[in-house]
């Protein structure tokens, strides 16, 4: 017997979306898997290229694993987590979630590892077919999720809304650049433009989603007040207007842009840090300890872009400009989002699988299963949690230094390895536990 | 038949935790009990599941946190507004 509403011989928890808008599990956990696995492909790069890599954010082996980093990992966690936020912030359900899922999750490995390799090797074949792949994706993710978000009034989903059209301006210089590099004769200068494809992508993109998110999960995970209506209010617009003003082509409403920009991420990451200063329940936390970690190196990475566009002099100690623009990338990248996501993930992973089981549950009408659901901590554990925090902050400290000192790279990248490849572990066996778990409730209900 | 109550505070904690034992303290509910939960959100998530577990509930501003919600079952009466 199975439960209701799931066909025959379905994996509970694996069948259509719940009432509740949430799409089953296997959509978002196919994303975090495959962005765990691209981590892996990211640090085996560093591996092998080593200093190669870390010399020149222009080097051929740094373009592919800025992209196998951005694409494969943000893009690919953002992607599965916005099937879930969405809803639960009050945008609905993703209208065809699975079958949207299932195009979008290939599509975009594949582009993904596709780019990557064309990027690597300079080859503008792999490059299109990358493009093409990650194209069908955009189109098909884009509009799927953006009609939610534009329909609903959800306050909450302001910042989401700004993240997706930013994400959809970032692709856009993405195939401005593309078409440069294909046809160089039409002399786009896409050095310059890279860092406002970047920018939107990693400040529009990246921090307005980490923005919009933390407005909901940091006071409701981790006991803390709310967050300040000026703080709500006007951060993400803020970030929002810089990012338009990077698009003018001249000097000075480009540094002013960043300087916006940066402030406002700023202001957020210095009020996350006193909200989470401020829970009430002061146990050591694995997921508090990445937004801890994350946002400072977040800050500092902001710090430095803000400095560098105002008065670059004022920097010139800490690296030369080439450099510093790749440990920018380093800090807020790799070791600020990139912390806090790993975090996120180890207290998100266990809560769906969690949510998931009640429902189902729920769904079967069996009090005593939904009182006697295994702990979030049988999902993922807390030592568990703590390694791959552990593991991801020590690469990230790796990474930041070998921005500088290229010779750190292979270490780097032998500690990303780690990093992603523990995160997958972990992910995997929620994923195990979960199939277990769900199996048992329907063993004993039949 | 007088209906007394039965508190819990999940103010405190971080979720699932207040759903997990709202749903305990249902399950162990007396005949002659209540549940009022004093929470610092609506617990959305567990209005939807009341009606089929066989219970109501309304909610109401708490003394010491932002909301109080009363549980009771579908059959017998509402609680009358405490303090």
């Amino acid at each position: 017997m199975t439960a209701p509403g799931l066909p025959a011989g379905a994996l509970p928890g694996f069948g259509p979306p719940g009432a509740d808008g949430l799409p089953p599990l296997h959509v978002p956990l196919r994303f975090f898997l495959t962005a765990a696995l691209s981590g892996v492909l990211l640090g085996g790069l560093w591996l092998l290229e080593g200093d190669a890599a870390f010399g020149s954010r222009w080097a051929t082996s740094q373009l592919a694993a800025t992209h196998l980093l951005t694409l494969g990992f943000f893009v690919m966690v953002m992607f599965g987590a916005l099937f879930q936020v969405v809803p639960v912030l009050g945008g609905g359900a993703v209208p065809r979630a699975v079958l949207v899922g299932s195009i979008v999750h290939p599509c975009l490995g594949l582009g993904t590892g596709c780019l990557a390799w064309g990027l690597w090797n300079w080859s503008p074949g792999w490059m299109q077919l990358g493009g093409l792949l990650l194209a069908l994706a955009f189109l098909v993710f884009v509009p799927a999720v953006g009609v939610c978000v534009l329909r609903a009034r959800a306050l909450a989903l302001r910042p989401v809304r700004l993240a997706v059209g930013a994400f959809a301006v970032a692709v856009a210089l993405g195939l401005f650049l593309a078409v440069g590099i294909t046809f160089p004769e039409l002399g786009i200068t896409f050095r310059s433009w890279t860092n406002v494809h970047a920018a939107w992508g990693g400040l529009g993109f990246g921090l307005l989603l980490v923005v919009g998110v933390s407005h909901q999960v940091v006071p409701m995970f981790h006991v803390t007040p709310a967050y300040g209506p000026r703080t709500t209010r006007f951060v993400p617009p803020a970030i929002g207007a810089g990012l338009v003003l990077l698009l003018l082509p001249w000097p000075a409403p480009r540094v002013a842009g960043v300087g916006l920009a940066a402030a406002a991420g700023l202001w957020h990451v210095h009020a996350t840090l006193r909200l989470l200063q401020r829970r009430r329940r002061r146990r050591l936390d694995p997921t508090v300890l990445g937004w801890q970690c994350g946002l400072f190196a977040v800050g500092a990475g902001l710090w430095l872009a803000l400095v560098d566009a105002v008065a670059p002099e004022a920097v010139g100690w800490v690296a030369e400009a080439p450099a510093r623009e790749v440990l920018v990338a380093a800090l807020f990248g790799f070791a600020g989002l990139g912390t806090v996501v790993v975090g996120m993930l180890t207290k998100i992973v266990p809560f769906l699988a969690f949510l998931h089981l009640q429902r189902l549950a729920v769904a079967r009408g069996d009090f005593a299963a939904m009182v006697g659901l295994p702990t979030m901590d049988r999902f993922v554990g807390r030592r568990a949690a703590f390694v791959a925090v552990g593991l991801h902050a020590a690469a990230a400290a790796v990474v930041v230094a070998a921005a500088r000192w290229p010779e750190f790279g292979r270490v780097a990248g032998a500690l990303a390895v780690m990093s992603f490849g523990w995160l997958g572990v972990v992910i995997a066996v929620a994923a195990l536990r979960y199939g277990r778990a769900a199996r048992s409730i329907v063993r004993a209900g039949a | 038949m007088s209906v007394v109550p039965r508190r819990l505070d999940v103010s405190r904690l971080e979720p699932p935790e207040p759903m997990v034992q709202a749903l305990a303290a249902l399950r162990e509910l007396g005949a002659d009990e209540y549940l009022v939960i004093a929470h610092r959100r609506e617990p959305v998530p567990l209005y939807d599941l009341l009606p089929g577990l066989g219970f109501r509930h309304r909610v109401q501003q708490g003394a010491a946190t932002a909301f109080e919600i009363v549980i009771w079952r579908q059959a017998g009466p509402e609680p009358e507004a405490g303090p």
